[in-house]
């Protein structure tokens, strides 16, 4: 039972967009004659997930379970008005932000891992496997397994690895065996380090790892972004938000939030896009990353070995390997299929920040709003800056999400990018 | 309720297939789909994949004696068409769809990857006296369910499964409640997945006008082995009827 505060804000069901999008969503493909990578999920993910990943209810019940550890881990995650911010920038209208870092795990990333971990317990399932870029993801697997009772084994993308040993430590300490990825431990990590020793990885080399090491031990996978079902746990951001607004009055003319493979700024939109007014969405990605720009609206696969179905989506092509940027979570090449088909249409604009400034973003907003975000959430607060200095006069109300903390990132203020 | 087999034409070779055709006849169904090879099926499971791999049938080449046995039995044929490789001389397909006897064309693809001009195509599909039979699938959103549905007079074709042939969970009380709220009064044929009788008995208490199958016949056709396909038609129309 929840206390009745946190009752009144997290809701009872998800958002599922697929019912409501303007256009089918496309379906992934399999194009191998021999077995269907698609069927291969069964292998991998539990059912009920599974089930969810291809509903087309608009709403799908959270367990109470799952709403329990919800206010465990701190939801609903404030939503707070950011004053100093309007007052430094000169801003007419009101900026708003969505704080996902106030969960435990500091981030957005356990609002799908609580659940994932949940059905997996339910179905019988004993261990988990997943990937994770700049650890988030991990971090939050890692305590939903824990907090289910599940044995977890997370890849860790070795950029990742080396820049944040601290959350390697984190995952440690709740239970998990982290390894860095490309590793020896598979086939597909042994295949990529024969040809680079020195490989940083990226998030669709581990993503093939974990896949590998599911399939061969017989854990379950975990998802962590770009899926359908994932974007659906997601969307409490977003019904959170509207609630939170609601009681305060307020009503959203532009969200702005980072894009990696899409489910953080999904789940805080996707709630709104359907509603009747107007609301600018901005989906701010990394320069070094700019997948809405040069990637291609195309089926391309979620993984860089290719054991996953292909998903049409916005992408740069399954083997892209991107700089060494600090935003491990931003340096995916695609991004989930609904927002993709949302961007094709125009429903969502985008926007590319370079490091630099995401570092001036980062710093402005701790010295007036006292949070240090992630550096993927920098991303979203300076393309809510830049949308600030060009539109000053707007008064409108922008809602930005700031995905989570980054005090485990504290290092990007060392860096200067040139 | 109606059972639909599917066969991809030219496959495994025009024996075979006019044997199964035939078999089909004789088990008493009134509705058959024909695909023509496509060489992208992209929509499409392993089994119904293979049954297009190599397939050099087309609507200009392949064995006319298939819709003879069809018409002496008065079955109504319905043919299934990428919409991607017709799109470019879509006037003469129509037409030829049309000289060849068929009652209606399915288009798995046009709402996904064509749906900007899916309106036009429907409109000028059925200028030409042919139905267009409305294929959706658990991703079809509500409103396109609603939209096209409404253009349209014929049955529907609802695709349970993201691609034919492959079983993912799912949940049939949900899609029942869908297809009353969204489609009232409409006959609706469910394929993709379709693995048995128990399917067909699940499917009949649903309301379901049809189900199509397709992926279930591919082994048989490919080891020429006809006499199962009777056998499981014939077991699948007593559940259909029982």
């Amino acid at each position: 039972m929840l206390k009745s505060q946190e009752d009144e804000v997290i809701p009872q069901n998800w958002y599922n967009i697929v019912p409501d999008l303007p256009e089918p969503l496309p379906p992934p493909r399999s194009d191998d004659d021999q077995n269907s990578s698609i069927e291969l999920l069964n292998r991998i993910i539990p059912k009920e997930l599974l089930r969810q990943e291809f509903t087309f209810n608009r709403y799908e019940r959270i367990p109470d379970e799952v709403r329990e550890k919800y206010e465990m881990i701190g939801r609903p995650t404030p939503l707070l008005r950011a004053v100093n911010l309007e007052k430094l920038l000169g801003y007419s209208g009101k900026i708003f932000y969505k704080y996902e870092g106030a969960t435990i795990t500091g981030s957005h990333k356990i609002n799908t891992a609580i659940p994932q971990a949940y059905y997996a317990r339910e179905e019988g399932i004993s261990e988990v496997v997943t990937e994770t870029g700049a650890g988030q993801w991990g971090t939050a697997t890692a305590l939903a397994s824990a907090l289910y009772g599940l044995k977890s084994k997370v890849f860790m993308v070795r950029v990742s690895f080396d820049q944040k040993p601290m959350r390697k430590a984190i995952m440690n300490v709740y239970g998990t065996e982290v390894v860095p990825s490309p590793s020896s431990e598979t086939s597909y990590g042994r295949s990529v380090l024969s040809q680079d020793r020195n490989h940083p990885g990226s998030l669709g080399i581990a993503i093939s790892e974990a896949v590998e090491y599911a399939l061969d031990t017989g854990s379950s996978y975990m998802l962590g972004s770009v899926m359908n079902s994932v974007i659906t746990h997601q969307s409490i951001i977003g019904l959170e938000t509207r609630k939170q607004l609601e009681i305060m009055g307020e009503q959203p003319d532009v969200m702005v939030g980072c894009v990696g493979g899409g489910s953080n700024f999904s789940g805080f939109v996707f709630p709104f896009v359907g509603e009747s007014r107007n609301i600018e969405m901005i989906a701010s990605t990394a320069i070094e990353v700019p997948k809405f720009r040069d990637g291609e609206y195309k089926y391309d696969f979620i993984d860089s070995a290719g054991i996953l179905p292909r998903l049409r989506m916005y992408s740069l092509g399954a083997g892209f390997v991107p700089d060494r940027i600090y935003a491990g979570g931003l340096r995916y090449h695609g991004a989930a299929p609904a927002l993709s088909l949302l961007v094709k249409r125009g429903t969502i604009t985008h926007d590319e920040v370079h490091e630099n400034e995401v570092i001036d973003a980062l710093k402005i907003f701790s010295r007036t709003q006292g949070i240090i975000a992630a550096p993927e959430s920098g991303h979203a607060i300076a393309s809510a800056i830049r949308y600030i200095r060009s539109n000053k006069e707007s008064r409108k109300t922008i809602v930005i999400n700031i995905s989570g903390h980054g005090l485990m990132d504290l290092g990007i203020f060392s860096k200067r990018v040139t | 309720m109606n059972i639909i087999p599917y066969f991809t034409l030219g496959f495994p070779d025009d024996g075979t297939l006019q044997a199964a055709v035939r078999s089909a006849a004789e088990n008493g169904i009134r509705m058959i789909e024909l695909g023509f090879p496509s060489q992208d099926p992209k929509y499409d499971g392993p089994g119904i994949r293979k049954t297009h791999a190599g397939n050099r049938a087309s609507m200009d080449a392949f064995d006319p004696s298939i819709l003879s046995i069809l018409r002496e039995h008065g079955i109504s044929y319905y043919a299934l068409l990428y919409y991607s490789e017709i799109h470019d001389s879509l006037d003469r397909k129509l037409s030829r769809l049309k000289e060849l006897g068929f009652s209606g064309i399915i288009l798995p693809d046009l709402l996904i990857d064509f749906f900007g001009e899916s309106r036009e195509v429907i409109l000028h599909i059925q200028a030409q006296s042919l139905e267009l039979i409305p294929f959706f699938t658990q991703a079809t959103p509500d409103a396109v369910i609603s939209d096209v549905s409404q253009m349209t007079s014929s049955w529907i074709y609802y695709g349970l499964q993201p691609s034919t042939g492959i079983i993912v969970p799912l949940d049939l009380a949900s899609v029942t409640q869908r297809v009353k709220a969204l489609l009232p009064g409409r006959d609706v044929v469910y394929g993709f997945g379709i693995r048995g009788t128990e399917d067909i008995k699940m499917l009949r208490s649903m309301g379901a006008y049809g189900a199509a199958v397709g992926s279930l016949f591919v082994k048989y056709l490919g080891s020429g082995d006809v006499e199962s396909i009777s056998r499981i038609l014939s077991e699948m129309e007593v559940a259909a009827s029982a």
